[in-house]
C-alpha cells in the first residue's frame, strides 16, 4: 500500500503530469494560454508514428509468439465486451436513456492511444521491461466496441411512438467503416508499424534522433494541450452529475480489472500486463466519438466526450497509471 | 453593371455529415458550393467551440449559390439530411455578376 502511495505521488510530481496538470490549470483559470490546433495535430502524428514505428521494430525483433496472438484476440473480446458492462453501469449510476449509455459504452470498450503512450511513458520511468510491439493490441482494441455500441443502442434504444429509433436517417455503414479504419491515428499508427517491421532495428537507428529521441517531451506539450483541452470541456459542459461520474471513474477500474485478470490468465509479464490493464481501463476520445457522431446522431456526443476526455483520461493519467502498474506487479510475473 | 437576382443558401451544421450535404447539393444540379471553417458560437443546442483533436466533432459553414426554382428544390433535402444534427440553414437573396456560374 505504501509502495502505491509512493509511486502514485512520484508520478503526481513527473514532467508528464505536471504539464497535464498546468494545462488542467491555466484552462481552468480561463489563461488565453493555447497551443495552436495545426501544432497540437502535428504533435498528436508525431506521436502516433513514433510508437508505431517502435511497435514495429519491436515485433520485427522479437517474432510473434502464441502468448502474444492470444494476448491480441482476448483484446479483441475484451474490447467487444466491454461496453456491456460500461452500459450496464452508465444506465443505471448515472441514469442515462439507452442510446446515450450505448454510445458512450462505446468509448469506454475502445481505447485512449495517448493513455497508453503515456503508461510507455510510465513504465519507461519506472523502469519495468515491456514489449514495444504491445501497441498493436492497442490498435485492434479500437473498433470492436464501436459495434457492441451499436448493437446496444439498436437493442435497447427502444421507439418513441412513430419515430425511428436511433436516427432519422439510415446509419451510413460505409461511411462509418471508412472513418473507423481510415481516421488518420489509425491510419498512421499502423502504417508506421508496418514501416518499423520491414525496416526493423536498423531502420529504426537511422531515425531515432528525430522519431524517438524527443519522444518524452513532445509528449509534455501534448499532455499540456490534452489538459487545456479537458478543462476548457469542462467549462463548457459542467461537471457530469455525480452518478454518472461515479461511473466514469468506475468502468475504468472495472475495465482494468478485468483485463488483470486476462493477463493473469495468460501468464503475461508485469509490464506488458500493465499495458493492458491501461488499454481495458481507457476510453477513445478521437475514432469511437466520430463514429458515434455518424451512426446515433440522438446520443448525447457531448456528455461521451466530457467524460472520456475530462473525466476518464486525467483519472487514468494522475491515479490509474501508478495503481494499475501495482496492480500488475502485485498479481503478475515479472 | 447589371447584375442576377438568386438565392444564397448558408448551411452550418456538423462536419460530421459534411458528405450527406454535398452529395444533396450536387444530386440537385447546383453548379457550386464553398464551405468555410467555423470556430465555435451559442445557439439552440447551447454555447460550442471546435475542439482540435476529436475530428468530426466541430462545425462548418456551406454557401450555395442558386436559382430561386433550384433552391426551392434543394432546401427540403438538405433540411432531411440534417434531421437529429444540430445546424441552421438560412437563406437570403442575393445579387451576382455573372449569371452562367450558378445553376
Amino acid at each position: 500500500m505504501a509502495s502505491i502511495a509512493q509511486a502514485a505521488a512520484e508520478n503526481l510530481l513527473s514532467p508528464m503530469v505536471l504539464f497535464f496538470a498546468l494545462g488542467l490549470a491555466a484552462g481552468w483559470a480561463k489563461s488565453d494560454l493555447a497551443i495552436p490546433e495545426a501544432i497540437a495535430k502535428a504533435l498528436s502524428i508525431y506521436l502516433m508514428m513514433s510508437i508505431g514505428m517502435k511497435g514495429g521494430i519491436a515485433l520485427a525483433e522479437n517474432g510473434i509468439d502464441q502468448r502474444f496472438l492470444l494476448l491480441c484476440l482476448a483484446g479483441i473480446l475484451l474490447s467487444f465486451l466491454l461496453p456491456f458492462l460500461a452500459y450496464v453501469l452508465f444506465r443505471r449510476l448515472g441514469g442515462i436513456e439507452p442510446v446515450s449509455a450505448a454510445a458512450i459504452a462505446a468509448h469506454y470498450g475502445s481505447i485512449s492511444i495517448v493513455t497508453y503512450i503515456a503508461a510507455t511513458a510510465y513504465l519507461r520511468e519506472a523502469g519495468l521491461a515491456f514489449s514495444d510491439q504491445m501497441v498493436a493490441i492497442a490498435a485492434l482494441m479500437e473498433t470492436p466496441a464501436i459495434m457492441a455500441g451499436l448493437f446496444l443502442a439498436h437493442r435497447f434504444g427502444a421507439p418513441a411512438a412513430g419515430t425511428a429509433a436511433i436516427s432519422a436517417n439510415r446509419p451510413p455503414l460505409g461511411r462509418m467503416a471508412h472513418e473507423v479504419f481510415l481516421n488518420g491515428s489509425v491510419t498512421l499508427l499502423i502504417g508506421a508499424f508496418v514501416i518499423g517491421w520491414l525496416t526493423g532495428g536498423k531502420g529504426g537507428e537511422s531515425v531515432a534522433a528525430f522519431m524517438f529521441d524527443p519522444f518524452k517531451g513532445v509528449l509534455c506539450l501534448f499532455l499540456l494541450d490534452m489538459g487545456l483541452l479537458a478543462a476548457r470541456r469542462l467549462a463548457q459542459s459542467g461537471l457530469p452529475r455525480p452518478g454518472t461520474l461515479l461511473a466514469g471513474i468506475l468502468v475504468p477500474l472495472c475495465g482494468a480489472g478485468v483485463a488483470l485478470l486476462i493477463a493473469a490468465l495468460l501468464g503475461i509479464p508485469a509490464g506488458n500486463g500493465m499495458l493492458f490493464v491501461v488499454l481495458g481501463a481507457s476510453a477513445s476520445y478521437i475514432a469511437v466519438p466520430a463514429a458515434m457522431r455518424l451512426a446515433l446522431p440522438r446520443a448525447d456526443g457531448g456528455l461521451a466526450i466530457t467524460l472520456s476526455l475530462a473525466v476518464t483520461f486525467p483519472f487514468n493519467i494522475v491515479l490509474g497509471l501508478p495503481l494499475y502498474a501495482a496492480m500488475a506487479q502485485a498479481l503478475l510475473q515479472p | 453593371m447589371q447584375t442576377h437576382r438568386k438565392k444564397r443558401i448558408e448551411i452550418i451544421v456538423e462536419s460530421a455529415i459534411e458528405h450527406r450535404l454535398v452529395a444533396a447539393i450536387e444530386a440537385e444540379g447546383a453548379s457550386g458550393y464553398t464551405t468555410h471553417p467555423v470556430i465555435g458560437g451559442k445557439g439552440h443546442h447551447g454555447a460550442w467551440q471546435e475542439i482540435g483533436i476529436t475530428p468530426g466533432s466541430g462545425k462548418l459553414a456551406i454557401v450555395v449559390i442558386a436559382s430561386p426554382e433550384l433552391a426551392e428544390r434543394l432546401v427540403p433535402k438538405l433540411y432531411a439530411a440534417m434531421a437529429d444534427y444540430s445546424g441552421v440553414i438560412l437563406m437570403s437573396d442575393v445579387e451576382v455578376i455573372r449569371s452562367a456560374h450558378f445553376s
